[in-house]
């Protein structure tokens, strides 16, 4: 089977300094997900971890 | 656009995000050698929580370690000290760092959601692991991610291990962005020199053997003399946690039969500050079992006395290690000392066991059940002696001779071996006593395959690691089963490529996808109603055919990592998707169809003596 290597380079950001992004909402998301993780000693590649 | 071959000497700066716990940190440290031994001109900078940074800091060939204080920013948080938007505003302070220059590659090893927020705010050219889009949508963004995210974090059997997985991932993200790799893939991985080690000779001699008398006063032990002994570690399980497979008087019954039957053998005890408890639980156990105090000349305690430096140091110089599934079998791992532990059912030693070759794991084949000291050190002093038998006599046959042979049937124990590239590469585990091969053990292996042939475009033959031998009655009761159910599912995915493609057509032909006619509206959304009935049978199918669970989790992933979002798009990259699934489909039915014909039966040639002395 030919491998598309598009699935594996990983994400290419053309102009990663102009990638708009809510930086407000990626600090605030990032701090309660530390948090969740911080209280519940999260193994990040657990098993069944829940769903994204 | 891709950096390539024209840029291949240029520096390139890599950030690793890794805020997993211990064991998993060691782990990716190996893929991340493997990758500086290709690409000397890769700058690796690495991202930890406190735990690690003293151990990373200890690596030569990383460039940068830099540190995530979580107590730090959390504690007060918790506390009440700190409100949420002073937290917010020390983490900000604490990533414009990162955020000054674009890196070349963002490597998001943690695969958590917290990591993939922060994967998010750093710039880069090229980004693995989990991340976010614009619209703060979660996104997996390679391949390798989109497998952890399904199988492994999905629940499904597979037998690749996860430093594999990284190893691969990252080399093949490299080779594609930076080109062929120097010519350096034969260097070891693992070695005893893995850390930069400042000497500690110190710290052990003022460590001291223990008497059966006194536990503490001891003569001291000189360094040169320790060092040139034949050591055996033994850490000892935290106190804190509840689930231990083994009691301490096990502990101390196994090194007792060390202590009596091999006059060459030492033991070191490791285990932190918080663990001297157990370390006095484990001690008063040995005594009952030893009553030559002789015997406890060959035992030093360093638990509560290491830091990363003397760990590292003691673990390396040890010739096994002897540990539940703990950090410590990582480092020893990485350090290339032998490794024996114990496996519960629920972890998977599949993907996070020991690396490399001749590490033992002995599981027990029901829950809870003992896993007898004797019998323990029995398979120990096989592994032990492999050198002078060189396994031409088996472990049951060594079992049996030591009296043990009845508890055979309770115990499974596995072998790692590294497999030739010819084989595919990567670590295996193999059964050192025979037991079913069941339906779990089949399922992992084709789903290492597949996910060979998805990923790295050349899988070895089907079948290789398969014999007739492992057939069985119920194995073959569940192929024929699974061979069902997987062509129900084969065609509901190219049913679903078709509608796909399809709603691409349809709405390729479409002048503007907002404003069209009442038919052609009508017409999209029977077929997008149809592609979200495909999927909810894809789901129902993983659900109640677990072999299955695998292809119905990949494609929810697949699904949720469709950025564009106009109908003609969205066709395309279903119709992929479902193309991508129906190729792993399709290796699955090649290995039903391949383990089914193993259980037919087959000629047998007659002895030559029958044709020249026919009756």
């Amino acid at each position: 089977m030919a491998t598309d290597t598009t699935r594996l380079q990983g994400e290419i950001v053309e102009n990663p300094e102009k990638k708009m992004l809510n930086i407000e909402q990626l600090l605030k998301s990032f701090l309660q997900s530390l948090i969740f993780e911080h209280k519940n000693k999260e193994t990040p590649t657990s098993r069944n971890k829940k769903e994204q | 656009m891709p950096i390539r071959g024209g840029n291949f000497k240029k520096k390139m700066r890599c950030l690793v995000i890794q805020l997993t716990q211990f064991g998993d940190a060691l782990q990716s440290l190996m893929a991340l050698r493997a990758a500086k031994l290709l690409y000397s001109n890769l700058e690796i900078h690495f991202l930890v929580k406190n735990s690690f940074s003293e151990a990373a800091k200890k690596i030569p060939w990383i460039q940068k370690v830099i540190n995530l204080p979580t107590d730090e920013l959390l504690e007060p948080l918790l506390s009440g000290e700190s409100n949420p938007q002073e937290v917010i505003n020390e983490i900000t302070q604490w990533v414009i760092p990162l955020t000054e220059t674009t890196w070349d590659f963002v490597v998001n090893w943690s695969y958590s959601e917290s990591s993939s927020y922060l994967t998010a705010l750093i710039p880069a050219r090229v980004k693995l692991g989990y991340s976010r889009s614009p619209d703060v949508n979660f996104s997996s963004v390679d391949g390798w991610s989109n497998y952890i995210q399904a199988i492994i974090q999905g629940g499904s059997k597979q037998n690749i291990h996860l430093t594999d997985i990284l190893t691969t991932q990252l080399l093949t993200a490299l080779q594609i962005h930076m080109g062929e790799p120097a010519d350096n893939g034969d260097s070891p991985l693992t070695s005893k020199n893995f850390f930069e080690l400042k000497s500690t000779d110190q710290d052990i001699l003022s460590s001291e053997p223990v008497t059966k008398n006194s536990q503490n006063a001891m003569t001291h032990v000189m360094w040169e003399e320790l060092s040139s002994r034949k050591w055996i570690g033994i850490q000892l399980p935290k106190t804190t946690e509840k689930d231990h497979l083994w009691s301490i008087k096990n502990w101390a019954k196994l090194a007792s039969l060390i202590l009596k039957n091999n006059q060459d053998c030492h033991i070191v005890l490791l285990g932190q500050s918080t663990d001297q408890n157990t370390e006095n639980a484990f001690l008063s156990d040995l005594q009952k079992e030893i009553s030559d105090a002789h015997l406890f000349k060959r035992l030093v305690s360093l638990v509560g006395k290491t830091d990363f430096n003397l760990w590292a140091s003691v673990v390396g110089r040890c010739h096994w290690v002897l540990a539940e599934n703990t950090a410590v079998i990582h480092l020893a791992s990485v350090l290339g000392t032998r490794v024996m532990t114990f496996s519960t059912s629920h972890l998977n030693w599949l993907e996070k066991g020991p690396y490399g070759n001749g590490h033992y794991i002995i599981a027990s084949n029901q829950e809870n059940q003992l896993i007898h000291p004797e019998v323990t050190y029995s398979i120990w002093s096989y592994a032990m002696n492999e050198w002078s038998h060189q396994r031409k006599h088996s472990l049951l046959e060594h079992l049996t001779r030591s009296g043990w042979g009845e508890y055979v049937e309770s115990i499974q124990v596995y072998r790692s071996k590294i497999r030739n590239t010819q084989e595919g590469g990567g670590v295996k585990y193999e059964f050192q006593l025979d037991r079913p091969f069941l339906m779990d053990d089949w399922v992992a292996i084709v789903t290492g395959h597949i996910a060979r042939a998805w990923y790295c475009g050349w899988v070895p033959p089907i079948g290789l690691e398969l014999s007739r031998l492992m057939i069985n009655p119920q194995l073959m009761k569940n192929l024929r089963e699974l061979k069902k159910s997987s062509d129900v599912l084969l065609k509901i995915c190219e049913e679903a490529c078709k509608t796909a493609l399809t709603l691409k057509s349809k709405s390729t032909r479409l002048r503007s996808e907002k404003i069209m006619n009442l038919g052609d509206q009508e017409e999209l959304k029977a077929l997008r109603r149809k592609l979200i009935e495909l999927e909810e049978l894809i789901d129902r199918l993983g659900k109640t055919h677990f072999p299955l669970l695998a292809f119905a989790k990949m494609s929810k992933v697949l699904m949720q990592n469709i950025r564009n979002v106009t109908t003609s798009n969205l066709g395309h990259e279903c119709a992929e998707s479902y193309q991508f699934l129906t190729e792993g489909i399709k290796i699955l039915r090649d290995w039903i169809t391949y383990t089914l014909s193993l259980a037919k039966p087959t000629s047998v040639r007659e002895s030559p003596l029958k044709e020249i002395h026919p009756t």
